[in-house]
């Protein structure tokens, strides 16, 4: 059964928003330019933004030392846009071969840290997972904080179907049972179903910190002390997860 | 929050797409916004999930809203933001390369917006443009097969056309400097062949064929003729959809918008691009600038308006913004298009995601708006050959701007600058109809003048308006014809201010005959503009004296002319700002949001607070609006509250005359009743 691609559940599940007040900032000013003239400048610096037209050495002279600049050449930007056309797959993949294809002409682009997950299926888990799989997600919520639900579906590698499932036929009783539904999830979508069940917050943090080590030993610890429990349990997924913690 | 009427468009649209949740969720979805108070909703129709809906999704959405007696706007057209692969159009339209559009550098025109950066196709190509009309053939079958059979799903709908991707074919690099800059359009090999058959069209026609006018084949006549295409295919469009919906689903409100969607603009693509690859943070400013593009450009269906509605996405970059700065956004977008009867279409999370004040406050004014209690006044237009071109004059050897051939905005920058969001542009004379108080069109170079626009922009100005068109305006033959007779036997004012230009009366109105002038001197160019309004008596009646800071006038009351205005001082910067506030009279201020929630009881609303003056020291927060009510803007409203403070006098001096002298007389008594 085709479970479909909900993309704003998506979204908002593996990238999660932060509330902020004021004003957006950054350690970064980026600088469009064409030849040696400025087009446009993104930074948390208003002087910034009446560079307009200005020769670029003198923006990056006003940037100085109190930001990092990124300069790209808009010539440059429009050919890795043309190459991310060509990409398959959806904004995931076009981005990673965006930052593949951009070369800026000053600075370097700060790094990116691919979401944990993706770079858990991507890594050399591969060798040992199926060849399709799913990954169902149950985030509990708390207070105000509402509990999401995701079902991944991977096929060779790369996320083909997501949404939240719908168990409306499912009774109440079964619903709260997790190991009951990843079972249905799994005769449903034919394919094997890992669950994970943890609190919200634990996740959306992980999730903005990306695929860094400390990400991987929180969510080791957090599956050794039960925080994270999974659905059904096995030893195979858990020692995956616990050896990524420990490189 | 209330449904529309019969086309019109709700202020605040909360956007939720039925698609994306199965029938228990969508249930349960709904469930929560009645708990809320939200009892309309709006949602898209992308083309990939209606051609496919087995399950019959949308019939099973319509049984839930009525149900819920709730009502609902569906999006019918292509749209960008949408949250589906290739914005919602099958895959295969969408990879075509063959069909896809071309931007003016004749490379593939580019969303660059999750969930896919993806080409857009064009819309002149004909295999997308039969299969477009099959998709809402089917959609209006399955609308008309419900009116016959659940009539009660269909009451509370109301289906929305928009102009779709015309304004995005437009190169990035181009529009970083201004955002619609350049004579922009399709350039795909569907595009030209359609312009070439247009412009055989023309050239057969007769009143191209005779006398001294303008020549549709001639070479140096080509950017006149392409911008005048642009305009004409972009309405077809609109028509064309909208037969298709009407053939079956009789008697279901269809309205036409113009959507606007900032972060899938060309403009942002650059921004957009380090946003996604580099967690850089939004391009705020770039999104505050797209506002008054959107507000300031009005698309025409025939003689009908297409309403304004500003989309935020809930999967780009507005939604890294802080909540400070979605609420600066969102407060600003509502105003400015919600005033000129279109709105703002917000996704729901985002929407919830605010505090429970902003969202009060931002429905207190949506409420506002669509009673029609705050309304844009356009003190004057500029008609331009194509809607999302704005050129800068090509100087022409000898310099002359004005006259260049490949000019197309002369008046339209400077006209911004003066009056900002109270000039309109327009690419059709039909729009002058819709705002009385309006009383001035510029018609740029580009402008094409046939016999029906001129007849209907001679017929404007002779109500006592003023139309303002250069001496090389380019014209059939015919329009040449009964211009110059025209011109020949009327009386005329020769003046010069740097500017040469020529008053001729025109009924009870002015034509303005322009010469043009080189680019070198654009404080002369200025210098003209501004008399021409000023003659119009269309100069702003305003000002601040800080960039940063953008004021935004509403009336209030326009039909009486009560000189009230709601004035909402905005400053977009990081920091706050504190500016002078220069009304051209003494003028009372107070608070907006008190006023409002004044009307209905009794005695003025604004009496006891006001604070009078022609100048205000004001102090912004950043991304901070402050609304504040002004009395007796403008002459009429001047006047009157003259009066008003007159009245009270005399009123107050008679009761302490009476007072000492009549012995037994009371303030408390009822005076005015001794005299019925």
């Amino acid at each position: 059964m085709d479970l479909g691609q909900d993309w704003d559940a998506l979204n908002r599940t593996l990238y999660p928003r932060k509330k902020a007040k004021g004003s957006s900032e950054s350690d970064t000013v980026f600088v469009a330019h064409h030849a040696d003239r400025v087009l446009r400048v993104v930074g948390d610096r208003d002087d910034l933004l009446f560079s307009t037209g200005t020769p670029i050495a003198e923006t990056l002279n006003a940037i100085g030392n109190s930001r990092k600049a990124v300069a790209i050449d808009i010539a440059e930007m429009d050919r890795a846009i043309a190459e991310a056309l060509k990409t398959d797959g959806a904004i995931y993949e076009q981005v990673l071969r965006l930052r593949e294809e951009l070369k800026p002409s000053r600075g370097k682009l700060p790094e990116w840290v691919e979401h944990f997950l993706f770079a858990g299926v991507r890594s050399w888990w591969g060798k040992f997972l199926p060849s399709s799989f799913g990954v169902y997600l149950h985030l509990e919520g708390r207070e105000n904080v509402e509990t999401r639900s995701i079902l991944l579906v991977f096929r060779k590698g790369e996320l083909q179907e997501f949404d939240e499932p719908d168990l409306s036929a499912v009774s109440r009783e079964r619903q709260s049972d997790l190991d009951e539904v990843v079972k249905i999830l799994r005769e449903r979508h034919r394919v094997p179903v890992q669950g994970f069940a943890m609190d919200r917050a634990d996740f959306d943090a992980w999730s903005e910190a990306g695929n860094v080590s400390s990400t991987w030993k929180n969510l080791a610890r957090a599956v050794r002390s039960h925080r994270v429990t999974m659905h059904p349990f096995r030893f195979g997924i858990a020692a995956l997860v616990g050896a990524r913690g420990l490189i | 929050m209330a449904a529309p009427g019969k086309t019109a468009i709700y202020p605040l649209q909360i956007l939720v797409n039925y698609w994306e949740l199965k029938p228990q969720r969508l249930a349960t979805k709904l469930n929560q916004l009645m708990r809320q108070g939200i009892t309309h909703i709006a949602s898209f129709v992308p083309w990939q999930v209606a051609e496919n809906d087995i399950s019959h999704s949308l019939t099973k959405f319509l049984q839930m809203l009525a149900d819920r007696k709730m009502s609902a706007t569906l999006i019918l057209s292509p749209e960008v933001g949408v949250h589906a692969l290739y914005g919602g159009l099958p895959k295969d339209l969408a990879k075509n390369s063959e069909i896809q559009a071309r931007n003016r550098d004749e490379q593939p025109a580019v969303s660059v917006l999750p969930p896919r950066i993806f080409a857009f196709p064009s819309l002149h190509a004909k295999e997308f443009t039969t299969r477009y009309h099959g998709f809402l053939t089917k959609l209006d079958g399955m609308i008309g097969d419900l009116g016959r059979t659940q009539p009660e799903l269909l009451e509370s709908l109301q289906l929305v056309l928009t102009g779709s991707f015309f304004k995005y074919y437009r190169p990035a690099s181009g529009s970083q400097l201004a955002a619609f800059r350049g004579a922009n359009g399709d350039r795909s090999n569907a595009a030209e062949l359609a312009f070439r058959a247009e412009l055989d069209q023309c050239a057969n026609l007769r009143e191209f064929m005779a006398g001294q006018g303008i020549v549709p084949k001639a070479k140096e006549n080509e950017p006149f003729f392409r911008a005048q295409f642009q305009t004409n295919a972009e309405e077809h469009f609109r028509i064309a959809q909208s037969r298709q919906v009407r053939k079956r689903s009789v008697g279901v409100d269809v309205a036409q918008a113009e959507l606007f969607t900032p972060e899938a603009d060309p403009s942002l693509a650059y921004s957009n691009l380090f946003q996604l690859t580099a967690r850089g943070m939004p391009d705020f400013p770039a999104f505050d600038r797209m506002i008054a593009e959107a507000a300031t450009r009005q698309a025409m269906v025939g003689e009908a308006r297409a309403a304004p509605v500003l989309h935020w996405t809930g999967f780009g970059p507005f939604t890294r913004l802080t909540d400070s700065e979605k609420q600066y956004l969102i407060l600003k977008s509502l105003l400015l298009l919600g005033s000129r009867g279109g709105g703002l279409l917000l996704d729901e999370e985002e929407w919830f995601s605010l505090s429970n004040a902003f969202r009060k406050r931002v429905e207190l004014f949506a409420e506002t708006l669509l009673a029609r209690e705050l309304e844009l006044e356009t003190k004057a237009f500029c008609l331009t050959g194509h809607l999302w071109s704005d050129g800068k004059a090509v100087a022409q050897p000898g310099g002359s701007a004005a006259g260049g051939k490949d000019s197309a905005s002369l008046f339209w920058p400077e006209l911004r600058l003066t009056l900002d969001t109270q000039a309109r542009l327009i690419a059709s004379p039909e729009a002058l109809a819709w705002e009385e108080e309006s009383k001035i069109v510029f018609v740029e170079s580009n402008v094409i003048l046939t016999v029906e626009k001129w007849r209907k922009l001679v017929a404007w100005a002779e109500a006592g308006r003023v139309l303002v068109i250069s001496k090389q305006q380019p014209m059939s033959g015919a329009v040449r014809a009964d211009f110059e007779a025209a011109v020949r036997t009327r009386t005329k004012l020769d003046l010069n201010i740097g500017t040469r230009y020529f008053v001729y009366g025109a009924g009870e109105g002015k034509l303005v005959l322009f010469e043009p002038i080189p680019s070198s001197r654009p404080s002369e160019w200025k210098r003209f503009v501004a008399s021409m309004l000023s003659l119009a008596h269309a100069t702003p009646e305003m000002g601040a004296n800080d960039p940063r800071i953008d004021l935004v006038c509403l009336r209030r009351g326009l039909a009486q002319g009560s000189g009230r205005a709601g004035v909402f001082v905005f400053n977009g910067s990081r920091s706050p700002v504190s500016t002078e506030i220069r009304f051209e009279n003494e003028v009372a201020i107070s608070d907006l949001s008190t006023v409002l929630s004044r009307l209905g009881g009794n005695g003025d609303p604004e009496a006891s607070d006001a604070a009078e003056s022609n100048r205000f020291e004001l102090e912004t927060p950043p991304c901070g609006v402050l609304p504040i009510a002004v009395n007796g803007l403008g002459e009429a409203g001047r006047e009157k509250r003259i009066a008003g403070n007159l009245a009270g006098l005399t009123s107050k001096h008679a009761e302490e005359a009476a007072s000492s002298e009549l012995a037994g007389f009371s303030t408390g008594d009822d005076f005015s009743g001794i005299f019925k």
